[in-house]
């Protein structure tokens, strides 16, 4: 995939030209712009560098005119005040093809952490992001957040007319000038505290380290992270010095033998794309996995082999192992620690801790999980010990640190050192944490608050900030935080502006706009400057002159792109040049600045080897400590940030607002999880709504009944209960509960709740109709031992030897390409990327909370998550140690549709290449092939849900509903919502928007198999393995997806299959004989069981 | 009227009994009723304009149960059209000569009921505006239905049984609307009435040689629709039984709704003929007989049903299928439960009154059971489409259905409809077939004369 790249107008007068042209010609260019008053580009789309040369040589009659005529119009184009340069499409104009994607290599932060991406363009507007293969973090792939990002610049509720002013509770519009100015005395004048989002680009740390320096103390810096790791980082320095516990560890998952996960490694806070990314291939290569906790994490729904543990217990438990492995490779434990253990190990720590059984593995939890680890360590391999989650405790981290330590994986899986990016701590000296930041607001002549929103997560934020004398919001919307403003400076969104970042040591991601921005608004960075340079600070500050008497650098067309000031340097040219200083002299591959300044556009990812610490630290015993748990009846409340909206920055998203939970696949709601056995006691039912008190503080709130959640365990969860994020994060017919509201900041461990049932029931949005597989014909997994029944991938199917019978022995030929799907289950980790980015891919529509209630929801691909468990599932004991498993599960294209056959319009058929297609413009939508679907996988447009942002409302009276959906405007509920701002633009130009009374259904993207079409008719070459990918395949982490043609044996999709045909089987292929061509891979359970507990499938 | 059989009336008193009700103002109740019903059909076309204007989403339906009341009642209706059909020709081949004076009800209750079947599957599209495309006609997007889809076969099995019921009823109509012709009043009323009846009375005349060709007509007609009225149902019953859902997937289903829409129409014609003789006076000319013979039919098609029941479960185990044996088990006691044993308890349970002959001949037994058989027949469609597709292959998907309050408009709507369409009936075309009867009483009556002297 080639990339289209920003060019500065510094890159595009000369040496390029100058090489093309040759010396004369070029300096007559220069010449004549320079009479005609142009700057360097704005003559770029009209006239191209070869029209020129043709003309300069021969000024005759014709060429004179033409050449007058040119002179007028950029003479008129001249007058306008834009001194316009920052021209897309510099070069490979000559080629672009209206309607032909661009690519633009950027960086994104809507998911929590940066991700390198590329962004589809067409004709001018961001319509897909995908990962940017070039990112050794993400191999090309993306998360469910990011591929919903898109969602987030076209939202509606965005700041759309400039910056805001308060007075009272009234806002106006005021001009930038004014802000800047008012800004600018403050930061002149006084101490100014600047609360800001993690700053982890070279340039963000160069601007503030700037900032502070030209200020001279008088500012006050500190980062503002909703989901600090306080607790991680404090235990780290304890116990392995100061140097190590400033930097937070990145835990590389695929170098682990073994992983012993006492958090969420994969879902929610702190579980960056990474993680997915670094598991697939820890399950590629044989990776076991151990997971102990009290809640059912994602985590614990991939391990191989999940304990139950009390939450107060998990550090109790890793020090029980810890004895275990020390006692074996001869080290002494912390005496503090013996001591703790010996008082309570009564008749054996797992019985005195309550530790849940090792469901189809030996011994107890602390023998078996010692035995795994230590079996890694004795085979010379590294495995990796992990805490985390919002409620882990600094106990916990002392504890995974000890045995991360013991077992040498510390500067092996677990690597932390001087260059890892500083995401969490201060930047520079200057900094100081949030909290006394915050606490000290009052004597502050003026607080800029930039990209963090305080109040939401940090429940006493509101009353500290309202004590400010005057706050500056930089934000893209009037949020909890920017209420409290005097002042907002909306800023634009990353797909709008210029960024970098760093979210690995060494990886260094670069962001370039792929639009401009849609309204008036500009980069939180450029503010910043434009502050300063308000300020009279001269670094910050370019010189205005003759030539350019606005002082602008980099500006657009559109007056709105950077209105500012006078002489305010610009943000794009302070990344270019920390680029091409700092990060230049790190990578120093290139032979000039110009040429990596360019590499690092078209790339956007710049990757450096560091150089990572491997001496093995020692642990400080005197750090060790344990505190002792309760044996008294209550609940312990977890709170665990959402692992679809992480901590609610993006909750007004409806993608990610109607994405089903990974575990319990709710969506649109916050819930309670809470334990079957809990449940049965408190007479809850599914949907039960409890008051849930800590301390004095309390909430209605419906509760989930969780299978595999430890009794005496309620989960909740954070990012939810936004109040002031747009339209759809406040749609009011659910539970608007906020987690952080019990958190305080940062979340602070386990706390004891109650719980009172008030008597009522909610019903959930949840996508998952029964949890368990229920006998049916699905062997989603084995113990590692069964798994090596004969299949295979395409003769056979069905996984018995020789195949099947069948009156069809190969129901179509396919003569040229035949399109298939692979999906493995073990690495599948359930994350739903998928699903956002075939939602937007396809131009799938939000049908809203009642419609997904209502079992409507739209998705073409779901991820079925089944429960499994000895005995009948359906008492309550039964429920709490379970296995789990994802199985994406989207149109399996059979060669026997049973859809294709019950269609009285020819609606549906197969094409040649063995794709089922819809044809909507045929579809009279009877819904037969619905019914008759074995997966249901097909999705009928009850309502003309492309005209709804976030679905009709589709419960309430009849009247009320016409009332909602025909007559009221402006709510999320009225027609046309999607007309009314700019959402429409995000739409897939080549994909039809389907109207009501159609059916759908994944395609396989056929749009680009299409495309790939097209071009090897253009090209005449044909296209190889890998080059075509659905957009579910291109965007998963893990990699489990594999798409491509069977009849290609070389493809990854046929070998990959054809590698592990062992475990491969087509869902439902040997009941109906409907020849999907989708083929599953077992997940497995790598278990040392007893022999004679081998031969189990998922019961 | 102590025994009414006893009466027999003579010709001309036979003509003015039967055709009395269209000359004559009609009763108060009757113009209640009609605005009852007439309003509950005007629900109907509420629905259907609101759900083409905001879609089919206002039903309860969703991505699993894609089909609810819209199939089963379209399956309910239906097979009431079934029992007219059944009455007047299959009974007319085995020469069942007391058919006469049920025949013209049932069979007007086929055309009401089938138009309202026919009604059901054109509104259950998604776009129902382009419905034509299921018929094959010219056009320039080369169209053409595909002929491997039940729903295709449904199109024509309908529309062909609609069209041979209607011809039937009518031919089966010109001597009494020659009849009516021939006693409308000369007044302004009447003459428009005689114009009517006549252009519909085809030039009626009763000639000798009309007649001959008549019943030769009329019993082609009955060997036509015999075998249509059994394979158009038997094709509705693979509309389901071609499908892969577990608890449509059965072979069994031709017979089983054949026998199933006789029983259900049977049920539906007493409950039409109990009250109608009663309010019409109809004693002399639908006769406890007549309503006898009909619940012995009943008694023996609903045993075949019951049958049909014992072998669906039998079938499920047999097939050792987890989904088919997870889905008798789950209507039997899974969340709908209640739709499973009601619709036992009407269809199985109350039928075996039918087993005593004072039950049979007693009205109020015939009127409930009737009635419960109705409802069952309901509930069996319901439970057949709806549970089925509750839960079927994969549980990940299983969900339940329910009726919003559109679906019990739309309901209650088609019951107006038949309704008014009925009271239509009562009023314009006479409820017993004048000359069938004649020829029936007054060649039974000269029989029996002859006979005694």
């Amino acid at each position: 995939m080639t990339t289209t790249v920003w060019k500065s107008p510094s890159d595009l007068v000369e040496p390029a030209r100058a090489d093309e042209f040759g010396v004369e010609v070029a300096a007559a260019i220069s010449e004549l712009r320079a009479h005609h008053g142009l700057d360097a580009v704005s003559c770029q789309p009209e006239g191209r560098a070869e029209d020129w040369r043709l003309l300069l040589p021969q000024v005759n009659r014709r060429g004179f005119l033409q050449l007058t005529g040119a002179a007028a119009v950029f003479g008129l184009a001249g007058c306008g005040k834009h001194p316009d340069v920052l021209a897309p499409l510099a070069h490979g104009i000559e080629g672009r093809i209206l309607g032909k994607p661009e690519y633009f290599a950027s960086a994104l932060r809507d998911a929590g952490q940066a991700q390198a991406v590329l962004v589809k363009t067409v004709d001018g507007r961001p319509i897909k992001l995908e990962g940017n293969p070039d990112c050794p973090l993400s191999k090309g792939t993306t998360d469910a957040r990011t591929q919903a990002a898109l969602l987030n610049l076209y939202d509606p509720d965005r700041l759309q007319t400039g910056p805001l002013k308060r007075a009272g509770s009234d806002w106006s519009a005021t001009t930038w000038k004014d802000l800047d100015a008012a800004v600018g005395v403050a930061l002149k004048g006084g101490r100014v505290g600047l609360l800001t989002g993690p700053i982890d680009g070279p340039a963000q740390r160069a601007l503030i380290d700037g900032l502070l320096a030209a200020t001279g103390g008088k500012l006050v810096h500190a980062v503002y992270e909703s989901l600090p790791r306080t607790a991680e980082l404090s235990a780290r320095s304890a116990a392995l010095g100061e140097q190590r516990g400033r930097s937070v560890p990145d835990h590389h998952i695929e170098r682990a033998a073994v992983v012993l996960a006492l958090g969420d490694l994969l879902g929610g806070g702190h579980a960056g794309h990474a993680a997915h990314v670094r598991w697939g291939a820890f399950r590629r290569a044989g990776g076991k996995a151990i997971a102990v906790e009290a809640v059912m994490s994602q985590t614990g729904t991939v391990a191989d082999v999940r304990i139950r543990c009390a939450a107060d217990r998990l550090a109790w438990f890793a020090w029980a192992v810890a004895e275990v492995c020390a006692k074996s490779l001869n080290q002494a434990l912390p005496a503090s620690i013996s001591r703790e253990l010996d008082r309570v190990r009564g008749p054996g720590l797992a019985t005195t801790l309550g530790l849940g059984p090792v469901r189809g593995g030996e011994g107890d939890g602390i023998a078996y999980t010692a035995a795994q680890l230590l079996a890694a360590h004795t085979a010379g391999k590294p495995s990796l010990v992990y805490a985390g989650g919002a409620s882990a405790s600094r106990d916990l981290h002392l504890a995974a640190t000890y045995l991360n330590v013991l077992l040498g994986n510390e500067g092996a899986t677990v690597v932390a050192g001087p260059e890892t990016a500083l995401v969490e701590s201060p930047a520079a000296a200057g900094s100081t944490s949030a909290q006394v930041l915050l606490a000290e607001a009052g004597s502050f002549d003026a607080l800029i608050i930039s990209g963090c929103n305080p109040v939401h997560s940090m429940p006493t934020a509101a009353a500290q900030i309202a004590k400010a004398k005057l706050v500056v919001a930089l934000a893209d919307r009037r949020d909890e935080t920017a209420a409290l403003a005097h002042w907002i400076a909306p800023t634009t969104h990353g797909l709008e502006s210029w960024g970098d970042a760093e979210p690995a040591a060494g990886v260094y991601l670069l962001q370039q706009p792929a639009i401009r921005p849609l309204w008036d608004a500009r980069a939180a960075e450029q503010s910043l400057i434009a502050f300063a340079a308000a300020a009279g600070l001269k670094s910050f500050a370019v010189p205005v002159t003759a030539a350019d008497p606005e002082g602008y650098t980099v500006v657009t067309r559109r007056a709105a792109w950077q209105p500012g000031v006078a002489g305010v340097l610009a943000w794009s040219e302070f990344i270019k040049q920390v680029w091409t200083s700092t990060v230049y002299g790190r990578s120093a591959s290139l032979a000039t600045t110009e040429a990596f300044w360019t590499a690092a556009l078209i790339t956007g990812v710049i990757s450096v080897p560091v150089a990572e610490t491997r001496d093995l630290p020692t642990f400080n015993p005197e750090a060790a400590s344990l505190t002792a748990f309760t044996n008294e009846p209550g609940y312990q409340l977890v709170l665990s940030a959402s692992r679809t909206l992480r901590d609610g920055a993006a909750a007004n998203n409806p993608w990610l607002q109607e994405l089903p939970d990974p575990v319990s696949k709710i969506t649109w709601d916050n819930w309670l999880a809470i334990s079957p056995v809990d449940a049965e006691r408190e007479l809850l039912g599914e949907g039960g709504v409890v008051t849930l008190k800590v301390g004095s503080q309390g909430v209605e709130v419906p509760v989930h009944i969780q299978d595999g959640q430890h009794p005496g365990t309620l989960e909740l969860f954070l990012g939810w209960g936004r109040t002031q994020a747009g339209a759809v994060a406040s749609l009011t017919d659910g539970f608007a509960v906020d987690g952080f509201a019990f958190a305080g900041h940062p979340v602070a461990g386990i706390q004891s709740a109650t719980i009172h049932g008030t008597g009522t029931t909610y019903v959930f949005a949840g996508t998952q109709g029964h949890d368990r597989i229920a006998g049916r014909p699905l062997p989603l997994d084995t113990e590692m031992a069964g798994h090596l029944l004969h299949a295979q991938w395409e003769a056979g199917t069905d996984g018995k030897p020789g195949g099947r019978l069948g009156l069809w022995r190969k129901s179509a030929a396919y003569l040229g390409r035949k399109w298939g799907m692979t999906v493995d289950l073990d690495t599948c980790t359930g994350c739903n990327a998928c699903v956002v980015a075939c939602s937007v891919e396809n131009n799938i529509p939000v049908v809203g909370r009642d419609e997904v209630r209502n079992n409507r929801e739209l998705h073409w691909i779901r991820i079925d998550r089944y429960y499994s468990s000895s005995g009948s599932g359906t008492t309550a004991i039964d429920r709490l140690d379970v296995d789990v498993v994802h199985q994406p599960m989207m149109c399996q294209h059979c060669d026997n549709a049973p859809c294709e056959v019950v269609c009285p319009a020819n609606a549906t058929m197969h094409n040649n290449e063995g794709v089922s297609l819809q044809v909507y413009n045929r579809c009279i939508g009877t819904r037969y092939c619905a019914n008759n679907c074995p997966y249901k996988v097909r999705r009928f447009n009850w309502y003309e849900y492309s005209s709804y942002r976030a679905g009709p409302h589709g419960s309430g009276s009849p009247l009320l509903r016409i009332q909602k959906n025909l007559i009221t405007e402006g709510t999320t509920s009225s027609k046309a919502e999607m007309a009314h701002a700019p959402l429409q633009l995000l739409l897939n130009p080549e994909v039809t928007v389907r109207t009501k009374g159609v059916m759908e259904k994944c395609s396989f993207c056929v749009q680009r198999l299409r495309d790939i079409r097209d071009d090897e008719k253009t090209s005449g070459k044909a296209m190889t393995d890998g080059k075509i990918t659905t957009a579910c395949a291109q965007t998963c982490p893990s990699q489990a997806i594999v798409f491509g043609d069977l009849n290609d044996d070389t493809a990854k999709v046929v070998t990959f299959g054809e590698e592990h045909q062992g475990r491969a089987f087509k869902a439902l292929d040997e009941e109906l004989n409907t020849r999907p061509a989708v083929a599953y891979l077992k997940r497995i359970r790598h278990r040392t069981a007893p022999a004679a507990a081998q031969k189990g499938g998922h019961a | 009227m102590s025994n009414p059989d006893q009466r027999v009336p003579s010709a001309a008193q036979i003509t003015t009994d039967l055709t009395a009700p269209i000359f004559r103002v009609p009763s108060l109740a009757w113009f209640g009723g009609f605005a009852f019903s007439a309003s509950l059909a005007g629900l109907m076309f509420l629905c259907v304009g609101m759900y083409i204007i905001e879609g089919y989403g206002i039903f309860g339906v969703n991505n699993t149960v894609n089909w609810g009341n819209d199939i089963a009642s379209y399956i309910f209706w239906i097979g009431i059209a079934v029992a007219g059909t059944l009455v007047s020709s299959v009974l007319l081949l085995f020469r069942q000569r007391w058919r006469t004076g049920v025949n013209r009800a049932t069979e007007a209750m086929t055309i009401f009921a089938i138009n309202i079947a026919g009604i059901y599957p054109l509104i259950h599209t998604g776009r129902p505006w382009v419905d034509y495309w299921l018929i094959p006609h010219p056009n320039t997007l080369l169209l053409y239905p595909q002929f491997k889809s039940p729903i295709v076969w449904d199109v024509f099995a309908i529309t062909g049984y609609a069209t041979a019921s209607v011809l039937f009823f009518h031919l089966g109509l010109l001597p009494d609307l020659a009849a009516i012709r021939d006693r409308c009043p000369d007044t302004r009323i009447g003459r428009i009435q005689r114009m009517i009846y006549g252009a519909l009375a085809l030039g009626w005349k009763g000639t000798a040689t009309q007649w001959r060709h008549y019943e030769r007509a009329y019993n082609q007609f009955a060997w036509i629709a015999t075998p249509l009225v059994i394979g158009m149902h038997s094709t509705i019953a693979t509309l389901l039984a071609v499908s892969l859902v577990p608890g449509w997937h059965a072979s069994v289903f031709p017979p089983y709704f054949v026998s199933g829409a006789i029983f259900g129409g049977l049920a539906m014609a007493l409950c039409l003929l109990v009250p109608l003789r009663a309010a019409f006076k109809l004693q002399a000319y639908i006769t406890l007989d007549h309503l006898e013979r009909l619940a012995k039919i009943m008694l023996a098609v609903g045993m075949i049903v019951l049958h049909v029941y014992v072998i669906e479960f039998f079938c499920a185990w047999y097939s050792e299928s987890p989904s088919e044996r997870y889905q008798f088990w789950y209507r039997c006691f899974g969340e709908h439960k209640w739709f499973f044993w009601t619709m036992v308890f009407c269809n199985v349970g109350m039928l075996q009154l039918f087993w005593f002959k004072s039950l049979r001949r007693n009205l109020t037994v015939l009127l409930m059971v009737g009635l419960a058989v109705n409802l069952g027949m309901w509930l069996e469609r319901y439970n057949i489409i709806v549970l089925s597709l509750e839960r079927d292959h994969l549980p990940s998907k299983w969900t339940s259905y329910s009726f919003q309050s559109w679906d019990y408009m739309l309901l209650a709507g088609s019951f107006g409809l038949f309704f008014t369409q009925f009271l239509l009936f009562c009023r314009l075309i006479p409820m017993v077939s004048i000359a069938e009867v004649k020829a029936t009483l007054l060649n039974r009556h000269r029989a029996s004369e002859s006979h005694h002297g």
